[in-house]
Order: structure tokens, then sequence, then C-alpha cells
């Protein structure tokens, strides 16, 4: 299996995947019926997205693979070129008694994993912007990166269907409830060389730079999201 | 010579030759064989050929089909920085004489590639003027087609707006010479993913592939790796690709740069181009080594090709510097923002008569702001020097702003000088007919040249076309008459024209109709062509609040009719639905000429009240301050500032004022009334009040600021995150709190420290990670066991109230306070600092 990297993704690829709604009412706390939030959100976004071309803000990278890998009850065993790694999941106490670890089959499957991250810049200039007493502008320029983050894995999650032709599953990011287990992040970017695209996991397990996201894609047309 | 290469470009991988710079340095010259400059590696074409075609002769004999001239830097920049720029054709014929001679002893099928440099000053930056470069690059061209040059190679270019000049000037040798060598233009992208001046590969292959180049590809910069999704942008665009990588990213040792990319590890890449990207021409940039090209040549060599023909091309695509824009967008219209236009606006026409470029930049962002697509750029007015105005404006929009511009002028020293300044690709507003075409045949050149797109009006010997038999007509021979002169179909917009309808003359109540009609027709004869109307005409007239009405009404009838772009005032279009129905109808009804006759009078009698002039001038100061606190507004702020100095101490001003002030902001927003946005826009107008206020602050000696309550901030040990704490320092700081911002991953230590050196109030303490709770909790035990007092405020999402409340506070001796926000923070310490035993701070706020 093989893992790679690709750097300086252009903006215009993911941007369409950027969720506005969680933009403008989630991070930035705008309120309002729909149009009231596109009405006050779509200029701001216009104008940050304009600075951030302008200062080259934005340099998107992708660290990802296919690995094989298969199920151990309620574990999943990923192989890689150093040997394996084994994660453990949680499962649903009552109704369906989920756990993401059945969503990959016994044997002889193959699970995507990557780290994507939008840089650096965002922190940077943002401290800059609030130094320079652009409070509103570095609040929602933090916002706004998050966001595209965000983005940008649901971008790459859609290529990574492409590229295995499966148009199925779901992604998982660690840390949410399916998959609580922070420490293995760790794991996950040595095996998808996130270190070559400027990211690392500190010792609590965060990404940094801050603005990355990780994820665990299943491609079980099954496979949801869920809480155990 | 030349002729051959042709016939097998594009059939076969060309495998071109590696680094120059490198092989010279190994040639371990003295400094004298550079003179009479220091250190130029052009010159060495005249003062030491035989070390140039050595180097020539090394890559000939690895098995390259083409090796590339000496003469990277023979343009106007570098030279000139050698003090040699008279000396420019003598170079560039002297290099490409020499990699003839090479190429010719190497036997039949190896071929001469002209090296065009970009040059140490880029025209985006201001620093050289586009024309002059060009005309330079004609020159070295010229010299090198001369010279046996087989192929012109455009490279390294960072800067569109140069990589223009020279595609330009490399085009012109080629129809001067009569020498059909191909042009191919190479970018580097920066391991960001964007030019160096932030441009997105697409927008490049948008402005590059419009030039009439025969391909375009990338070099430089980075190793292979990082240029496979920007090949497959080019490759989408243009039918032949190159690709020239450097060995790698450099180690940066003290021996200087170390490529480490391997031999083998670079023919494995460039193969993987030639087979997924269909990449038709190879080599190799910084660090690359005749061993490497071997290792590229038995990988590769004359490797055949299978036909390709691009999908997806960039006509219909235009570009500002920074991203490429669709003529035709999904579900909507090309917005153009017609602000920027010195007879239609005011405010444009005096920023440019008091050179207020700024103020003009301004106008263009806002408008960006509000929606626009595109920027209608226009400058023509009555006693001004247009070209040079035109020339100034349009340097600064290409790269202060991010929209593509519309260069509105028919005045082709105007369009010429708008097109030398802007790198992206742009359209020209306009052409006619009204001269029989004599005028559109002078300008077309320029538009073609430059590959801009082009906007063509129904106007001919007769005059402006009314009726839509007239405009289709007009409209008919344009499209024919551009289309001969080499434009796409896709690249040309007609506007059929808009009048106004609403003054009450007789005979313009049926143009709107008669527009509406043409578009109809005008897009069913010719779907690829794009169709523009300047909305805001058809109202003229009318009071502004029913011009709104009209504009959209008529604006939407229009799409209907297949309009793809208008030139419009983005912030000034309502949607249908919000208008008012009776306005609305009437608008539709005069548009359409059908429907009750009095439509007409019906919007000429609404117009209401104009809107009540805000008595903001009138109010008083105090009142004037508040409410720019409130409102998070700055503009003008410093005036009323300095009214109320006059009556008022700065210590009054910013304790009576604008504290209470932003503690009304702070009630808001606990109501849920305002949102943080705009408590931080209230932030911002603060501590622009207490800068502007802060020498009056300290002459007067009063109550000394450092004199503040401070409070230690910090997010504890182990957690990088600082969003919160931020938002936090941002509120207190700017309600009369100075706060000690100590960062992320702090120690107990730290914090301590920080807290005695400011006799600080209070240590607040932030984290989002669940085990930063259990960090805060160590930290409550130990400062106990130390016996600390001072009062310790927890925040962050992994908290709860009842967490904080019954587990953490018992730990500690001291108060622990829970603050869900910023604000909540704010009143625990004005709380802390007005108790009693604080008496040393002042009150506080």
């Amino acid at each position: 299996m093989m893992a790679r990297r690709v750097r300086g993704i252009p903006l215009d690829d993911y941007l369409s995947h950027l969720d506005r709604r969680a933009l403008f009412a989630g991070r930035w706390g705008l309120r309002g019926s729909p149009e009231e939030l596109a009405e006050q959100g779509e200029p701001r976004l216009r104008e940050l997205l304009a600075e951030v071309r302008m200062q080259g803000i934005a340099q998107a990278g992708v660290a990802y693979g296919f690995f094989a890998a298969h199920a151990e009850g309620d574990s999943v065993i990923v192989q890689h070129e150093g040997g394996e790694v084994r994660w453990s999941f949680p499962r649903q106490l009552r109704d369906e008694r989920l756990c993401l670890a059945d969503f990959v089959r016994a044997e002889g499957d193959v699970i995507g994993l990557m780290v994507v991250s939008v840089g650096p810049a965002w922190g940077e200039v943002g401290a800059a912007w609030r130094e320079a007493g652009r409070f509103r502008d570095f609040f929602e320029l933090h916002g706004l990166g998050a966001a595209l983050a965000e983005a940008l894995a649901d971008h790459w999650h859609e290529r990574m269907r492409k590229e295995r032709g499966i148009d199925a599953g779901q992604s998982y990011s660690f840390g949410f409830p399916a998959c609580p287990d922070l420490s293995a992040r760790g794991d996950l970017a040595r095996l998808v060389g996130a270190d070559r695209i400027g990211v690392e996991i500190t010792d609590g397990h965060m990404l940094v730079p801050e603005h990355s996201v990780d994820a665990l894609v299943l491609f079980h047309p099954a496979a949801r999201l869920f809480s155990p | 010579m030349s002729s051959g290469l042709r016939e097998v470009l594009g059939r076969e991988v060309i495998i071109a030759d590696g680094a120059m710079g490198t092989q010279i340095q190994a040639a371990r010259l003295r400094p004298e064989d550079f003179a009479p400059t220091e250190g130029c590696p052009e010159i060495l074409n005249v003062t030491k050929p035989q070390v140039i075609e050595e180097i020539h002769a090394e890559y000939l004999a690895a098995g390259v089909d083409a090796v590339t001239t000496n003469t990277f830097g023979a343009n106007l920049t570098a030279l000139a920085d050698h003090k040699i720029a008279d000396r420019l054709h003598e170079l560039a014929f002297a290099g490409a004489r020499l990699a003839r001679h090479s190429a010719d002893q190497a036997g039949p099928g190896h071929w001469v590639f002209g090296s065009m440099g970009p040059g140490t000053k880029l025209p985006s930056l201001g620093t050289v003027p586009f024309s002059a470069i060009r005309d330079a690059y004609q020159t070295q061209a010229t010299a090198m087609l001369d010279g046996g040059a087989d192929l012109l190679l455009i490279e390294t270019c960072q800067d569109l707006l140069q990589a223009k000049a020279a595609a330009i000037g490399a085009q012109r040798a080629v129809t001067a010479t009569g020498v059909a060598a191909p042009v191919i233009v190479q970018v580097t992208v920066e391991p960001t993913g964007t030019l160096l001046l932030g441009t997105e590969t697409r927008a490049a292959v948008t402005a590059l592939a419009a030039l009439g180049i025969d391909g375009m590809g990338l070099n430089c910069a980075t190793g292979p790796d990082a240029m496979g999704e920007h090949l497959r942008q080019v490759a989408a665009a243009l039918p032949l690709v190159s690709v020239m990588p450097n060995a790698g990213l450099p180690d940066m040792t003290d021996d200087g740069a170390i490529y480490r990319l391997a031999a083998e590890e670079l023919a494995q890449a460039l193969a993987q181009f030639v087979e997924e990207v269909g990449v038709a021409i190879v080599g190799g940039c910084c660090g690359t080594t005749p061993e490497h090209l071997a290792a590229v040549v038995r990988r590769l060599a004359h490797r055949p090709l299978p036909a390709r023909s691009p999908a997806d091309s960039t006509a219909g695509c235009v570009s500002s510097l920074y991203h490429a824009v669709s003529l035709r967008q999904d579900a909507t219209i090309l917005s153009i923002g017609e602000r920027t236009n010195a007879q239609g606006s005011k405010a444009f026409r005096e920023a440019i008569a008091a050179d207020d470029l700024d103020t003009c930049v301004a106008m263009a962002r806002e408008q960006a702001r509000n929606g626009a697509h595109v920027i209608d750029l226009s400058v023509d007015a009555v006693g001004r020097d247009g070209p040079a105005d035109m020339a100034r404006i349009a340097a600064r929009f290409n790269t202060e702003q991010t929209l593509p511009v519309m260069v509105d002028s028919t005045d082709p020293a105007t369009v010429e000088a708008a097109l030398e300044c802007l790198g992206g690709r742009a359209i020209v507003n306009s052409v006619n007919l009204e001269d029989g075409g004599v005028g559109l045949r002078a300008l077309a050149p320029v538009i073609r040249e430059h590959g801009a797109a082009v906007v063509a009006l129904t106007i001919d010997e007769e005059g402006q076309a009314r009726t839509a038999a007239q405009k289709v007509r007009v409209a008919d021979r344009l499209i024919e008459t551009l289309v001969e002169l080499g434009f796409d179909e896709r690249d040309i917009i007609i506007d059929p024209l808009t009048f106004p309808i609403a003054t009450g003359a007789e005979e313009t109540r049926r143009d709107g109709a008669e527009t509406l009609r043409a578009l109809q027709a005008i897009h069913a004869a010719h779907p690829a062509v794009g169709l523009m109307l300047g909305v805001s005409n058809v109202s003229f007239g009318l009071a502004p609040p029913v011009r709104v009405v009209l504009n959209s009404v008529f604006l939407f009838e229009a799409m209907a009719c297949g309009l793809s772009a208008a030139i419009i005032h983005p912030g000034r279009i309502t949607p249908l639905d919000r208008l008012d129905p009776a306005l609305r109808d009437a608008a539709r009804a005069l548009v359409w000429e059908q429907g009750p006759s009095d439509a007409l009078a019906v919007l000429l009698g609404a117009g209401g009240a104009s809107v009540a002039a805000s008595a903001q001038s009138t109010l008083p100061v105090a009142e004037r301050l508040r409410r720019r606190i409130i409102e998070g507004n700055k503009a003008g702020l410093a005036d009323d500032l300095e009214e109320a100095l006059r009556t008022l101490t700065a210590a009054v001003i910013v304790d009576d004022l604008l504290l209470p002030a932003m503690a009304e902001v702070g009630e808001q927003f606990g109501a849920g009334q305002t949102q943080l946005p705009f408590v931080l826009q209230s932030a911002e107008a603060m501590k622009a009040a207490v800068t502007h206020l802060e020498p009056h602050l300290a002459a007067a000696g009063s109550a000394d600021r450092r004199g503040q309550p401070g409070v230690v901030l910090a997010t504890v040990r182990g957690d990088v995150h600082d969003i919160g704490k931020d938002l936090v320092d941002i509120v207190l700081s700017n309600n009369g709190f100075t706060v000690h911002n100590l960062g992320i991953k702090q120690p107990l230590t730290s914090m301590l420290a920080a807290a005695q050196e400011h006799d600080a109030l209070a240590i607040g303490m932030s984290g989002l990670l669940v085990k930063s709770v259990e960090v805060m909790r160590e930290n409550l035990a130990e400062m106990n066991a130390r016996g600390l007092r001072i009062p310790v405020i927890l925040g962050g999402a992994a908290l709860t109230r009842r967490h904080v409340e019954e587990s953490l506070a018992p730990l500690y001796a001291g108060e622990v306070r829970y603050a869900k926000d910023a604000f909540e923070g704010l009143t625990i310490l004005r709380e802390l600092s007005s108790a009693p035993g604080n008496a040393a701070h002042d009150g506080g706020p």
C-alpha cells in the first residue's frame, strides 16, 4: 500500500466544500435566518478570501494513503511497511451495538488514512492582525481557517473515494465519539508521513498547525457516524 | 536547422538538458573570465565559449534531445544589473550559436531551446515597465532565432505580467523573423502551491493559454513530487506540456544548496508524468546533472506519445493575478461591479483627480465584498491623460484586489495602457461598428495580443440599434467579424444596449422589450456567445429606491432571456420576492411594455421621502462616542475624540463614556442581542479610541493606565489552543484591565511568576482538552500546597460549571471561579477588583 503527500492544493479546488452555515453560525457566532446569515456572512467571507489570496495564507497539503487492514473483534489492525498497528474502538452498549471495527472486514480489507492541513500561516497572520487591533478580522480568520480545513478534508475524502473507485463509506476523525482515543493520532500521522506536509502531533495528541484534520476513511457501505 | 522540431513535438517525448549553473561552477572559472562583469554567466558565451560548448556536449553525450542556451539572464533587467544591457543581442546570439553548433555536432534530431529567464525585476511590483522588457525579450528572441534556436523557452516565471511580456516579445520575434519556432512558457509554482505573487495554477493557465502560446509547463522551486497536481491543470487546457523539476528541495548547508533527488528517482517521476499526464517535454532544473539526464534518457528516449486534445479549454474564462473566473456562472449571472467608473461615479472621479489611489482600490475591494465577480474600470474623463490614469490605477488593481478587470475604454492607447499593467486575463469593453469597423480593427490586435476577451456593442453606421431586429443584425455582424479576427465565440460578449425607459419620453417606451427580445434571438442563434447589459441605465431618472426596483426586475427578466453578465452595483440588486409587489409589477409592465399604461406613473410617483439624513452630527459628542463604541464604528472617531477633549479630560472620556459603552455591549451580548463579531468590532473601536487618547492620558499623569488591575492569562501545559484565551484578552483589555497573556502550554511556575511580577488580580487558566482539566486540578493542588490565595478563573470547552464548583474549587483555599465566556470573566474580575482588600487597585472600572 502507498502513502503520498500532495502539497499546494488550489483553494478553488476545496472551497466548494466549505460549510457556510457551520462557519457563519457555528464559528463566527452569527444569528438569524439562513438569509440573514448569508447577508451578514457572505460579504465578510468574500473580503477575507480576498486577503487570503493576496497574502497566500492558504497553503493546503495532504498526506494520505490506503492500507491493508482487517478487523478482530472491536479492533482494527492496519498493515504498514514497518509492521502493523492495532486500534481498539468502543462499542455501543445499546441501540445496534455498533463499533467502528464492524465496518472493516475480518480479512483482506483496505482502509484510507489522511492528515490534511491548510497550513501555518492562519495563526501567524491572525496574531499579527490581533496585535494591530484588527480583532474581528483575527477572530473570523481563525474560524475561516478551521472551516477550510474541514472543507479540505471533505474534498480529499471525495478524492480518495474516486481513487478507490468506491463511492460509499464514512470518514472518522479521532477524538469523536466512535473513536475517542486521541493517542491513535500519532500512529496515523506516522503512517501517512504527515511530517512531510509540516504537520506534527504534540504530546497532548494535538495537530499542529492548528487548522489540520485527520481522518480514518472506511469504505464499507453501511459505515456511518454513531455514538457509543 | 529548425523546421524538423514541429514534426516530432507532441509525437514523441523530447528530453531537454539539466542545470547550466552548477555545471558552470564546476568548471572552476576565475573572476577574470567574467570580465567586464562580476559573475554574469551569459558573458561566458563570448569570453569562454568552449566552456559552454563542453557543457552542452556533456548533456548531448548523456543522450538528451535538446540543449538549452546559456541565455537565462540575457534579458533587460539581469544584464542591466551587470551594466551590460547594451550587449543583450550579442550575448543572446552567441549563446544560440554555441548551442546550435553543439547540437549539429551531435547529428540530426538535436534541438536548441532558447532560454528566456524572468529577469531581476517584476513588472507587477512596478519596478520595471512592461513595454521595456517586452521589447528586450523581442530582441533576445530574435537574436536566438537568428542564431539557430528551434524553440523559445520562457522559463521560471513568477509574475504573469512578466510572462506575458516575454510571450508577446517572443511571438513578435517569430512573426518578424518568419521562423515558426514554438513558444513554451514555464511557470514556477512555490511549495505553497501558488506562484510567488499568489497566482493559483488555474489563473496562470487561463492567462497564458489565451496568449496563443504552443505549450506550458512548470520548472524550478520544487522537485517533481510537488508538481503533479499543477501539471494536470496545465494538461487539461494546453496541447503541449513541459516539466523541468529541481532535483528535490535543497538542504541548505555550509557548502551551499545540496539537492538530494537521485537520478533514478527523477527518471521515475518524469516517466510517470509522461504516462499519467501526457507531458511532452521533460528536463531538469537546479541540481540536475548529466547523470540525472542519462537516467531519464534510459527511461524515456524517443518514447512515443498518444495524441492529446485537452478537454478543458480556458476559452470563456478570465482571471486576475490570483484566481480564474468563468464568464458563465452556474445558476446566476456574472456580476460586473460598476462603481470604479469615472463617468458613472462621482466618488471615483474625485479620487482620481485627487490622486487618491487608495480610495480607488478600496472601492474595488468594496465591490468584491458585495459579490462582484469582475470589476469594470473606466477612467475616461475630460481634460485628463487617460492612458496615464489608467496605467496607475490598473497597476494597483493588478495586485491589490483579486477580481479580474474589465477594461472599459474604446481608446486603443488607454486599453493598451491597462493591459500592460494587468497580469491576469482581462476583458476589453468595448468595440463596435459605428465607423464600419475601422476602430474595431484598430483595437482588435491589441486585444488579441494580450489574449483578452472582448465586449461588442450593437452600434453600427446607423447608430445605436434600437429594435430587436437591428440589434440582432449588428450582433451577427460583430460576431462574424470578431471570429474572423481570431476570437473564440466563448470569449465574445455582446451588449445589445440598455436605454432609460422611465424618462417619460415616448420613443423610449419600447426599448426595454426590444432589448429583451434581442437577447432571446441572439442567444438562440449564438448560444456560446456571452450576453451583457449595463443594467443601471434602464432606470435613469427615477428616485434611487425605485431605481433598485426597476434594475432588479429588468435584470431578472433579462436573465430569463439569456443574459449571462451584467454591469451592476452589486449591493443594490434585490431578489424579486422582496420587492414591493405593486412596484415590481409596474416595473415588469414597463419593461415588457405590456399591462397597465400607468405603470410608469406608478414608478414615478413612488420614490418616497429620501432617507432622513442621519441626525448623527447633531447629537452631543458624548452620545456620538457611545454609539461609536456600541456600533463598532471607527470612521470619524478621531474627530469626535478631539471635540470631546475640548471639554473633558482623557481619563473622564475613558472612564465615563467609553468603558460604560463597552459594558453595554457586554450586556447586549449576554442578553443574546449581539454576537461576537460585532462585540469585537466594538473592541476595535475602543482600542482605537484609547490609542488616540494615550498621549493625553500619559501627559496628564492621571489614572496611570498601567495601574489598571492586571490579570494573567494562559493556556495550560500540554494544550495549544488559544483562540478562546485570546478573545478573553481582547475583551478584558478593552474593558479597563491590563492583560498579561503568556500564551500556550504554560507551566504553573510561569503563571505564578507573572502574577507576582505584575501584582495580578487573578490568574485565568484556559484549556480545550479533557486532559487540560487534569492539569488545572494539579495546578490548583500545587497552589494550595504553597499556601497561595490569588483568585483563579477557569475557562475552556472541556469544563463545566458544575465540575469547577464541585470538584475543582474545593482543592484550593483561594477563590476558584468558572467563566463560560469572556464577559463572565469580566464580571468576575470586576467583582474581584472592587472587593475589599483590593483598595490598592483604584476601585477598578
